[in-house]
């Protein structure tokens, strides 16, 4: 029989902690509600005569961080972080961190620094629901993939 | 105790501990340290016996009162192995050093 897995989780509790403008990590779990984690493996490849297989070679690496971020207005929640970043003369890298499925010792931790890519949002008269603004984010170097040890 | 880190541990203000590393996770409660077990994130460390290590036979002769293997050794007070090996405090802090980077696995990089 197959085991069946007993440790799925869901994101209902996933941190997501961002640098604002003073370099602070910041939690800005409660101004987001959903995360789009991307993340690519460049790969070559090759085929020989006398053989049907291709063979296929290793490179780069990148990922993409799409945040959907709910417009508020407090300085210190996620969308006027992100908008003050943005438009900052120069908005240079900050720290991300994400905590899947929440931030506790033995989460997965998606660390970097990230620069601010785009963000948009639709403003429409006809809908009653919260404005929301999506946002990407660009790893500048490496992401860490780690485990909460805290 | 010690552990062998198996997946990068982020340790907050601790910074990241890599893959290969040593650490006691003294920051821990005994829960929590249980959990980095139950993920695979570390595991206990099996460490050799001292004397096994190139240069350590006659100076785990003279531990042998107070310490089997390398991770004891690791674990063990400074006070106690500086008068036992007869050398300084600052020396016993090298000799340690000299030991982990035997029981350090470096990853492959890629």
């Amino acid at each position: 029989m197959t085991t069946q897995t007993t440790t799925a989780v869901n994101a209902c509790d996933v941190d997501i902690w961002l640098d604002n403008a003073a370099n602070t990590l910041t939690d800005i779990g409660g101004g987001t509600n959903k995360i789009d984690l991307e993340f690519d493996h460049e790969l070559g490849e090759y085929r020989a005569f006398g053989n049907k297989w291709r063979g296929r070679l290793e490179c780069g690496k990148d990922a993409k961080f799409t945040l959907y971020v709910i417009y508020s207005t407090t300085a210190t929640e996620a969308m006027k972080i992100i908008e003050s970043w943005f438009h900052a003369n120069v908005p240079g890298a900050r720290s991300l961190k994400i905590y899947v499925p929440t931030k506790s010792a033995g989460a997965a931790v998606y660390s970097c620094e990230a620069r601010i890519d785009e963000y948009k949002f639709t403003v429409d008269v006809n809908d009653p629901n919260a404005v929301m603004a999506t946002v990407v984010l660009l790893p500048d170097g490496a992401v860490t993939y780690s485990t909460a040890a805290t | 105790m010690l552990y062998r880190v198996l997946s990068n541990l982020d340790a907050g203000k601790r910074g990241i501990i890599p893959v290969g590393e040593l650490t006691d996770l003294h920051w821990l409660s005994p829960e929590k340290k249980q959990i980095l077990l139950d993920v695979g994130a570390v595991s206990e460390l099996q460490s050799p016996p001292l004397g096994v290590l190139p240069g350590w036979k006659n100076r785990a002769k003279r531990l042998a009162s107070a310490c089997g293997t390398a991770a004891d050794f690791l674990e063990m007070d400074d006070g106690l192995a500086a008068e036992l090996l007869k050398v300084s405090i600052d020396a016993v802090a090298e000799l340690k050093a000299n030991v982990r980077s035997f029981l350090v696995i470096k990853p492959a990089t890629g």
